[in-house]
C-alpha cells in the first residue's frame, strides 16, 4: 500500500498520465509511477473496476465489495465506448479523492 | 451463469465412460454436446473462436436440477453402539481458533440432533464465547477466547449428581502457563444425551445439511463415558481418544482408546501443521509427528462437492487424441467441462505429445485474483475489466479456492481439487492476468498452441500432467517431440522425472511458456484429483508457510520452489523465472550466435533481428512471466542463448527469490536481468531443448492467423525435432 501523497507540482503527470493512455505507453516517468501506486491500491472496498457485458462493447462503472459473496455493484448510468476513456474518468475520480481537488485537463 | 458441472474425471482414453455431474439454477431443462476445442480465445483479433462438434448422441435435453455445494472441512465418526452406552460424558479437546468475531456458530465438536434437542456439542458462539450444550442446557464462559493462541476446553455432565462442567485453560504463546476459567451448575439428574447421530468434529449438521464450520486447529479429542468420571482432568479410560499425528497422509482420524472409533475427514483441513506441543527445534512431521497432532479446519475448505451423477456416456470408439469438452447448454446459458482424451495405451502414437497442464489449471482453480486483490489492477497497469463469470465467483465463493488466494483466516491454501466447477478451465474464458488484448491465462490461453497445430495440421497427442505424475517416462517415451502449455508451473518429483528421462533419452521438448517448473506440488496418492502445495521459503505466493508446516502431508516431500529442491527449471530447460508484469509483453532481439549454420534450421526464412514485436498477449512474445538463462542456477553450458527481450516497463519487477538483497533498480526499465531468453540446448542421446521462456509467446504465435515470425520460428523448431536425427 503506498504512502505517497500527491503534491501541487505533480499535476505535470497528471498530464503525463493522458498523454500517454491515449498514445498507449506504458512507460511512465518514475514521478508518475509512484503516484499510479498510490492510485491503483487501496482497500478492496468499493475499488472502481469496469464491467463488460458479454459481446457488448460497453463497459460500466463498478466497484467490488469488501467481503466474499457480497454484490460487485455495476453503475449502469456511468458508461464509456472506450476503454480508454474509462481508465481516465477513474484517474480523475481517484485524483480528486487523494487531492480534494478536481482534475480539470 | 446458470448451469454448472464437473467430470468425475479430466483424462480419458476412447470407449471409457465418463460421469457428468450438473447443477443448474433459474432454468429447466439442458442439453449436452461433446465439442473438440481447437481455439477458445474470443478476441477478434485473434484467429476466431473454434470447436468441433464431435458425432455422438449425449441424450437429453436433461432435466435441470440443483445441487448444493458442500464447503467447510470436518472430521466424522459414525455413530456406534458404544456412543449410546453414556450415562456420564467428559470431553477435552485442544483448541487455536484462527477467525474470531465470525459472523457464524464455530462448532468444535458436535454429536447433537436438532430436530429433539438430543445430544451434546461445544461451540464458539458469535461473541467468541464457548459454550457447551447437554439437551437444551447449557454453559457459556463469558471469557473471549484468544486468536490463534492454544486453549484446553473440558466439559462434561455427571448423571449422578445432575452437574454439568465447563472450564478452559487460557494458554499464553509459551504454550506452558496457562489461566483457567471454569463453570458448572445443576441440572436434572440422569438425563438421557443419547442419540444415533454421528460425532462431527469442526460442524454441526442442520436439516441434512452441515453448517456451523470451525476456523482453526484441533487437537487431542478425548471422550469418557467412564461411570468415575472426574471434571478435574484425571480420567484415563477414554470411549475415544484421537492422535491426529497418526495417518497423517491421509483422510483417516485414528482413535486410539482401543475402541477403533476411527473417523474419515472431508474436504481436506490442513493436516502437517504445528501442534500445541510443536516448537522450532522441529520441521519435519515425519521426525516428530507428535508436534503435528493438529489438523486445521477452514469453513472455506473444498475438495469434492460430492455431486450426484446426471449423466454419462462413453468416449467414441475412434476420436483422436485432443482436448475435448462437455459442452452444457441452452438457449442463453452455457457451460464447458474440457476433458483429455489420451491415446490407449498400446495403441499407435502420434510422434508430437502436447502435455496439458492440468494441475497448474487445478493451481489456479477459480482463483479471485481480480477479485480479492487490490494490488492486482498495480500489476496489470491498468484497470480490471470484470465480467459475469468474475460477478459469478465474486457472489458465489463456495466454488472453491485457488493456491492464490487465502483462507478467510488469512492462512495459505494447500489443497486445490478437481471434484467440482472451475470457472476458469474453459474455452471462451477471460482472466485477469493475461496482458492487454485476449487476456486469457492458462488453459484458454493454451487453445492459442492447440489452435496453431490444427491450423498446420499437425498430428499430436494430448495427455493430462496427472498422466505423466502417474506413469512418468513411460507415457513420454514413445514421442519424439514433448510440447508444454503456455504456463506449466505446477509439478510433482515424478513429472520433473518423466521429461528429465525424456529430454536425455532422445526426447526432444518444447517448453512454449514461461514460468515453468517453479513450484512442487504433491498429487494425494490415492487420487490425483487433489493437489498439494506449500510455497515454502520463497517465490511468488499470496502467503507464507508457518514455520514448520514445509513438507507436504500427503507425501513428506519438502515443499517450495523447484529450484529450492535442487531442480530448478534451468537445469532443466534451460531458462528459469525472472519477472512478471501484466500490462504489456516486449519483442526479442536475435543474438549472434543464433546465426550459427549449426542452428539455421530454427531461424529458416525469417529475416527480421526483432521477433515478436506483435501478438495478443499484451502485444509482443515475450511478457506477462519470464524466464532468463543462468548458468548458476542450472542452465545449461551448451545451451545457446537465441534471443532476448528488452524493454519491459516497471511493472514487471524481480521475483523475491533473486532479490536477496534488495535494492533500488528491480524494474523492467532498469534491471538487466529481466529479460526472456530463447534457448536452445542438445541433451543426452541427440535430444534437444528449444524454451522460449515466456507466457505470452502462444499469444503471439496466434496473431495475424498463424502468419508471423513466432509462428515460423516454432514451426520450424517443431520440424526440425521430427525430422532432425543428429543435430550438428
Amino acid at each position: 500500500m503506498s504512502k505517497y501523497k500527491i503534491k501541487k507540482n505533480d499535476l505535470i503527470h497528471a498530464f503525463e498520465f493522458k498523454k500517454n493512455l491515449y498514445e498507449r505507453n506504458y512507460y511512465h516517468s518514475p514521478s508518475l509511477q509512484r503516484i499510479l501506486n498510490l492510485l491503483r491500491t487501496g482497500p478492496i472496498k468499493d475499488k472502481e473496476v469496469l464491467f463488460k457485458d458479454a459481446n457488448k462493447k460497453i463497459w460500466y462503472l463498478a466497484s467490488l465489495p469488501a467481503n466474499r459473496g457480497q454484490k460487485l455493484k455495476i453503475n449502469h448510468k456511468i458508461s464509456f465506448k472506450n476503454i480508454l476513456d474509462a481508465e481516465w474518468y477513474v484517474f480523475k475520480k481517484r485524483w480528486k479523492k487523494h487531492t480534494g481537488k478536481a482534475l480539470i485537463i | 451463469m446458470n448451469i454448472l458441472g464437473y467430470t468425475n474425471k479430466f483424462s480419458l482414453v476412447s470407449e471409457e465412460e465418463v460421469e457428468v455431474k450438473v447443477s443448474c439454477s433459474n432454468i429447466k431443462t439442458y442439453k449436452a454436446n461433446l465439442v473438440k476445442i481447437i481455439q477458445g480465445d474470443i478476441n477478434e483479433k485473434g484467429p476466431g473462436y473454434k470447436e468441433n462438434k464431435v458425432n455422438i448422441n449425449l441424450g437429453g435435453p436433461y432435466k435441470a436440477r440443483s445441487q448444493t455445494i458442500p464447503m467447510g472441512s470436518y472430521g466424522l465418526v459414525k455413530n456406534n453402539k458404544i456412543f449410546n452406552k453414556a450415562e456420564n460424558i467428559f470431553i477435552s479437546i485442544m483448541v487455536f481458533p484462527t477467525l474470531l468475531k465470525n459472523k457464524n456458530i464455530q462448532t468444535i465438536i458436535s454429536k447433537f440432533c436438532e430436530s429433539n434437542n438430543i445430544g451434546y456439542k461445544i461451540f464458539i458462539d458469535k461473541n467468541d464465547n464457548i459454550n457447551f450444550l447437554i439437551n437444551k442446557s447449557k454453559l457459556i464462559i463469558s471469557k473471549n477466547l484468544n486468536l490463534k493462541k492454544w486453549h484446553l476446553i473440558t466439559a462434561g455432565y455427571n448423571h449422578n449428581t445432575g452437574n454439568i462442567f465447563l472450564s478452559i485453560n487460557y494458554y499464553n504463546e509459551d504454550n506452558l502457563h496457562f489461566t483457567k476459567t471454569k463453570i458448572q451448575k445443576k441440572i436434572q439428574k440422569k438425563i438421557d444425551f443419547n442419540n444415533n447421530k454421528d460425532l462431527l468434529i469442526s460442524t454441526n449438521k442442520h436439516n441434512q445439511i452441515n453448517d456451523n464450520f470451525y476456523n482453526g486447529k484441533l487437537e487431542s479429542l478425548k471422550i469418557s463415558i467412564d461411570k468415575n468420571i472426574s471434571f478435574f482432568g484425571n480420567n484415563n479410560k477414554f470411549l475415544l481418544e484421537f492422535d491426529f499425528s497418526k495417518h497423517l497422509y491421509s483422510d483417516k482420524i485414528i482413535d486410539i482408546s482401543g475402541n477403533k472409533l476411527h473417523g474419515k475427514l472431508f474436504n481436506h483441513p490442513a493436516r502437517a501443521v504445528t501442534g500445541f506441543k510443536w516448537n522450532e527445534s522441529s520441521r519435519d512431521w515425519k521426525s516428530t509427528p507428535e508436534m503435528y497432532s493438529s489438523i486445521y479446519f477452514h469453513e472455506d475448505d473444498l475438495t469434492d462437492c460430492k455431486w450426484d451423477t446426471d449423466f454419462k456416456f462413453k468416449i467414441p470408439k475412434n476420436i483422436i487424441s485432443g482436448i475435448y469438452a462437455i459442452k452444457l447448454h441452452n438457449k442463453k446459458d452455457e457451460f464447458y467441462i474440457p476433458i483429455c482424451i489420451k491415446p490407449k495405451t498400446n495403441s499407435k502414437k502420434n510422434k508430437i505429445l502436447f502435455l496439458l497442464p492440468t494441475s497448474s489449471y487445478l493451481a489456479y482453480a477459480n482463483n479471485r485474483i481480480g477479485i480479492d486483490i487490490s494490488e492486482t489492477e498495480l500489476v496489470c497497469g491498468r484497470l480490471l475489466e470484470l465480467n459475469d463469470q468474475d460477478k459469478f465467483l465474486q457472489e458465489n465463493p463456495n466454488l472453491g479456492l485457488s493456491f492464490y488466494d487465502t483462507h478467510k483466516d488469512g492462512s495459505p491454501v494447500f489443497y486445490s481439487s478437481k471434484r467440482r466447477p472451475i470457472i476458469n478451465f474453459q474455452p471462451k474464458h477471460i482472466g485477469a492476468l493475461g496482458g492487454e488484448g485476449s487476456n486469457v491465462w492458462q488453459f484458454n490461453a493454451d487453445t492459442h498452441i492447440l489452435g496453431w497445430l490444427n491450423h498446420f495440421n499437425y498430428d499430436y497427442d494430448v495427455i493430462c500432467d496427472s498422466d505423466l505424475h502417474k506413469l512418468g517416462f513411460k507415457i513420454l517415451k514413445n514421442y519424439d517431440v514433448l510440447i508444454t502449455g503456455t504456463h506449466p508451473e505446477y509439478y510433482s518429483s515424478n513429472m520433473i522425472e518423466g521429461i528429465e528421462k525424456f529430454k536425455n533419452n532422445g526426447g526432444r521438448l518444447m517448453y512454449l511458456g514461461g514460468n515453468g517448473f517453479y513450484w512442487r506440488i504433491s498429487y494425494d496418492k490415492k487420487s490425483t484429483d487433489i493437489i498439494e502445495c506449500r510455497k515454502t521459503e520463497g517465490g511468488i505466493r499470496a502467503a507464507d508457510t508457518h514455520p514448520g508446516e514445509n513438507y507436504s502431508s500427503l507425501t513428506g516431500e519438502y515443499t517450495g520452489l523447484w529450484r529450492r529442491n535442487n531442480f530448478s527449471p534451468n537445469k532443466l530447460v534451460g531458462v528459469g523465472m525472472v519477472a512478471q508484469g501484466f500490462d504489456i509483453s516486449s519483442s526479442y532481439l536475435r543474438s549472434e550466435q543464433s546465426y550459427d549454420k549449426k542452428i539455421n534450421f530454427i531461424f529458416k526464412g525469417i529475416k527480421d533481428k526483432v521477433i515478436g514485436n506483435f501478438g495478443l498477449s499484451g502485444g509482443g512474445a515475450a511478457g506477462l512471466e519470464i524466464d532468463s538463462y543462468n548458468k548458476e542456477l542450472g542452465s545449461p553450458e551448451n545451451a545457446i542463448v537465441l534471443a532476448s527481450s528488452k524493454n519491459h516497463t516497471d511493472i514487471y519487477l524481480m521475483t523475491p527469490e533473486d532479490l536477496l538483497d534488495p535494492a533500488p533498480g528491480i524494474g523492467g526499465t532498469e534491471a538487466d536481468t529481466i529479460k526472456s531468453d530463447i534457448v536452445f540446448f542438445q541433451t543426452k542421446n541427440n535430444g534437444a531443448v528449444f524454451s522460449v521462456g515466456s507466457v505470452a509467446w502462444g499469444g503471439s504465435m496466434a496473431w495475424n492467423k498463424y502468419k508471423n515470425n513466432i509462428s515460423k520460428i516454432t514451426a520450424n523448431v517443431l520440424n526440425g525435432f521430427l525430422k532432425i536425427k543428429k543435430f550438428k
